[in-house]
């Protein structure tokens, strides 16, 4: 019999009745099987209300749930974003839930690339005394926080970082809408506008594609738009997967789409068809910005960009004519988000040139949406932690930058420097997609701790002191998410399933458990619940209300559309001259700029953009998505068929990419659909951690051959300030 | 061996082992490893019930803790789970909307469930750290263990032909991953006693 050895390490717990009912018992797995599936076909499934994580946008969702387990996903109905719709992200993103590539414990780097498992007492007693360490030797300002906030992190990972003293909270934006974020937020006092894209008659997109995984919302106005006859046009190098909606592709040379905008402003003031009411009541340092604006003549333009004198002249003519409900979408990323040495300015001007329609808060023009009033916690029974005082890091150098967001990559620039010693990251992946990878590694190998949140083995997790696992957004509860917009509503992620892997923690349980270990749990003496409580006290709505629907909106809030709301400026109109700027150093009012780098004959600008199937290299490691990018070998670059011939390549050719930086291989897809001076790369590809067998290996990243470095006004990665050259090799 | 009863003790007692090598090595694991205890007694069972000197061989053997600790990280902790439902199609729920419904690759799958049933059929507990992989190789071999000792012979047939079709595609995947061979040569005799029982219980 069994020794007592082998009993005590025994997993199974045999009741009395055991031996007796397997004496009798069968168990067999077809018998099972087959009355498990009949069964199924009645068995009750629950669904329950949340929201995605395939991408930023959060859609929402109600999770279908047979025997605990995940059945189907749909579209939230009520969901601005969704509208009972769901991208092929936010189904093949929830297979993550069952992924066998999660992390499951925490985990302690023991040398490069090796870890060991660890208990969770054991990990938060070292960071909490790291951390401690560290600070009581150089100061909390040395001390970091990122991620890619979700409503959880937007509540408790400010809260975390200032409870140890430092201001140094970041966001993923510096290489995403630092740029934009910045330009529209000195011109109309909102980091964005939203777009009343079904009511426009007049849309302009640069950069930015709907149909190349935005929110299924989005690409059903459009669609709209194009059904009440709305014209469409794509200003973009690559044509995009908007196209299919558009009425005229602009393949505009990369990096000049500042000048379109400002001559296309010219235009708008030499014909007059500027709205002078608007401007007279609601902007300031007009006149100023006229005078410059004569200089950038569609002649001039023409020149830069590509497109004709007559083109920019005909589309502003027909823009002004359409105004209000004519618009430039205001983008996140797109083409001016991160991207250039000028795109902040380039977010200037197009916040101006919509401001110059007069279209702010009116039907089919840009919208500075609303949020909820929701509430907070008792400040004499959940004490916040003090702001600190000192100044977060990149903010003297970067004063342009929305604070709220900060530039993260001054993190790795400080750490280079040894002015960084400790970070965290969570939900995010900074080692490969915020910076050159070479670069970071480098920064990073200089700090004396980081630690990362993730649910995968991430290249960021792998340069890391301690890795902790967080659960899937399918197992965890989340803070109340604010939606802002023309009609205001809340939104609650809940969990679905029960986790799978049990030493896997939800981050508002990491957090608190970890302030316990710093010595600092009065900050976090509340429970998920309690916030979500007090955060919908004057809302009216039950937490039980909301957990039943999982979104609600306002429409008794909706703005009033014609009503020009105060803006957040220093002056609280629409600044067409920015003292910020000038106190910062630049020029009040935008100026043409070059981008950094130009192209030669001999060589390309690399650009980047998305795929409808990915979202960055989140989704890298899924299975069915990835299934998607090798059916249809999208991991190839693009290259123009007349460089192509020039080159001797052909389509499916593998080429050498070299840059300053790096030396890549790939594919070569050859299409028109591209500038002749662009090659453009997905940005999803080029995993390095070899724990996502799925994702690693596949294409190359972009990054690899971005210098780094930052925009002089936002600070922004300049991500597409990048030549390359490219030849064919054997293969 | 002298008896049925003996027979079916001793492969009791080599699943039993072999159970424990697919669990994470902790200090009372080790403490018999370190001195070969376990893998004497495993290597005895096994040449008595199995009934010939040619048995796998073990070799690749850590030789502390820590470093088993981190083979079992880099294999069983993660990249090669030694879990049934990762090898088999997920669901057979024809109903299931799920993408990947029909896929390989994912926890929780059908064989999870089932023997979930088993579980809950026979009373037995398990872990709540298994709770969502009931169907992990170090719960499927104890099961086995116990069932050879107070099992008809039917269900044990059933259950290994249920449970345990899945190891070549698993060896594989140790085998891809390379490294030290460890957890491979312990497959490796796990599949050779195996394929003894399954000739014993005519499957």
């Amino acid at each position: 019999m069994l020794d007592s050895k082998i009993s005590r390490r025994s997993f199974i717990k045999a009741s009395a009745a055991t031996t007796v009912l397997a004496s009798a018992g069968t168990a067999g797995f077809q018998d099972w099987s087959s009355k498990y599936v009949k069964a199924s076909e009645t068995t009750e499934i629950k669904e329950i209300a949340s929201t995605c994580n395939g991408c930023s946008s959060k859609c929402g969702i109600i999770g279908h749930v047979k025997n605990g387990r995940l059945w189907k996903l749909t579209g939230h109905p009520d969901h601005p974003y969704s509208k009972g719709k769901l991208c092929a992200r936010g189904h093949g993103y929830a297979t993550l839930v069952y992924s066998k590539e999660r992390l499951t414990q925490p985990l302690k780097r023991v040398s490069e690339g090796k870890f060991e498992p660890i208990s969770w007492d054991q990990a938060y007693k070292e960071i909490a005394d790291k951390l401690n360490k560290i600070i009581k030797e150089n100061g909390p300002g040395v001390v970091s926080l990122t991620e890619d906030p979700r409503a959880t992190g937007k509540f408790y990972s400010p809260r975390f970082i200032q409870a140890l003293g430092s201001p140094n909270y970041y966001t993923h934006h510096v290489v995403c809408s630092n740029s934009r974020d910045a330009g529209f937020l000195h011109s109309l006092g909102v980091t964005a506008t939203s777009a009343d894209i079904s009511a426009a008659k007049y849309i302009m997109f640069i950069g930015r594609s709907y149909g190349d995984a935005i929110r299924p919302s989005s690409v059903q106005s459009l669609a709209d738009a194009k059904e009440n006859g709305a014209k469409i046009v794509i200003v973009d190098p690559r044509l995009n997967n908007t196209g299919n909606l558009a009425n005229e592709w602009l393949a505009i040379r990369p990096g000049t789409d500042l000048a379109l905008v400002l001559a296309m402003s010219h235009v708008l003031i030499k014909q007059n068809l500027h709205d002078t009411e608007f401007i007279n009541n609601y902007s300031i340092g007009f006149e100023e910005y006229a005078k410059e604006l004569e200089n950038y003549t569609p002649e001039w333009a023409e020149k830069l960009t590509g497109i004709s004198a007559d083109t920019i002249t005909r589309i502003a003519t027909d823009m002004g004519k359409a105004k209000p409900k004519a618009l430039i979408e205001q983008s996140w990323r797109g083409a001016f988000g991160c991207n250039y040495e000028n795109s902040t300015e380039t977010g200037r001007a197009v916040a101006l040139f919509n401001a110059m329609l007069g279209n702010i808060q009116k039907q089919g023009g840009s919208i500075i949406g609303t949020k909820p009033h929701l509430g907070a916690l008792d400040p004499a029974k959940y004490p916040s932690p003090k702001k600190p005082e000192l100044k977060k890091a990149g903010q003297e150098e970067f004063p342009l930058a929305y604070e709220e967001q900060g530039v993260a990559t001054i993190v790795a620039k400080n750490a280079m420097e040894g002015k960084m010693k400790a970070a965290i990251f969570h939900h995010s992946n900074p080692a490969l997609g915020y910076g050159n990878p070479k670069y970071m590694k480098k920064a990073f190998s200089k700090m004396d701790l980081i630690v990362t949140i993730d649910v995968q083995m991430s290249e960021t997790a792998l340069l890391s002191h301690y890795i902790l696992p967080d659960v899937t957004y399918i197992e965890r509860d989340e803070a109340i998410e604010s939606l802002s917009g023309k009609t205001p509503g809340i939104a609650l992620r809940q969990q679905m399933v029960e986790k799978v892997h049990p030493e896997t923690k939800p981050i508002h349980q990491i957090y608190s458990e970890l302030a316990k270990a710093c010595g600092f749990s009065q900050y976090f003496n509340f429970s998920l619940d309690e916030l979500n409580e007090a955060m919908l006290a004057p809302t009216g709505i039950t937490y039980q209300q909301l957990r039943q629907k999982g979104t609600i909106m306002f429409p008794d809030m909706t703005i009033e559309l014609g009503k020009m709301p105060e803006l957040k400026t220093p002056s609280k109109k629409v600044e067409f001259s920015s003292e910020k700027f000038k106190e910062a150093g630049f020029s009040p009012i935008v100026k043409w700029g070059e981008p950094k780098v130009s192209p030669k004959e001999d060589s390309f600008r690399l650009i980047t953009g998305k795929q409808a199937i990915h979202s960055h290299t989140q989704t890298a490691n899924t299975p069915i998505l990835m299934q998607i990018t090798k059916d249809y070998d999208l991991e190839r670059i693009w290259m123009n068929p007349v460089r192509a011939k020039d080159l001797g390549i052909k389509d499916g050719d593998l080429v050498e990419v070299k840059s300053s930086e790096a030396v890549s291989k790939v594919r070569v897809k050859v299409t028109e659909r591209i500038h002749p001076e662009a090659i453009f790369v997905p940005s999803h590809y080029g995993i390095t951690s070899p724990y996502q067998k799925t994702g690693v290996g596949v294409g190359f990243g972009y990054m690899e051959h971005v210098p780094f470095d930052f925009e002089a006004r936002s600070g922004a990665g300049n991500m597409q300030e990048v030549i390359v050259k490219v030849r064919k090799v054997k293969g | 061996m002298d008896t049925i009863l003996d027979q079916k003790q001793s492969a009791s007692r080599i699943f039993s082992i072999l159970a424990d090598l697919y669990k994470f090595p902790e200090s009372d694991i080790w403490e018999d490893f370190s001195c070969h205890q376990l893998l004497d007694e495993l290597r005895r069972y096994a040449s008595e019930w199995y009934e010939s000197n040619s048995l796998v061989e073990i070799t690749d053997i850590p030789t502390s803790l820590k470093q088993m600790q981190q083979i079992y990280a880099e294999s069983l902790g993660g990249p090669a789970l030694p879990v049934e439902s990762i090898y088999k199609e997920w669901t057979a729920d024809r109903t299931c909307k799920l993408p990947f419904a029909r896929s390989k690759g994912y926890l929780l799958g059908d064989s999870a469930f089932h023997i979930r049933f088993i579980l809950e059929e026979f009373e037995i507990e398990i872990p709540e750290n298994y709770r969502n992989m009931p169907d992990h190789l170090a719960i499927l071999l104890e099961l086995l263990a116990f069932f050879l000792l107070h099992a008809k012979g039917e269900l044990i047939k059933q259950f290994l032909a249920d449970h345990f079709d899945w190891l070549d595609e698993f060896a594989l995947r140790l085998e891809e991953l390379g490294g030290t061979q460890f957890y491979l040569q312990v497959t490796r005799f796990l599949q050779q006693m195996l394929k003894k029982l399954t000739s014993i219980y005519g499957y």
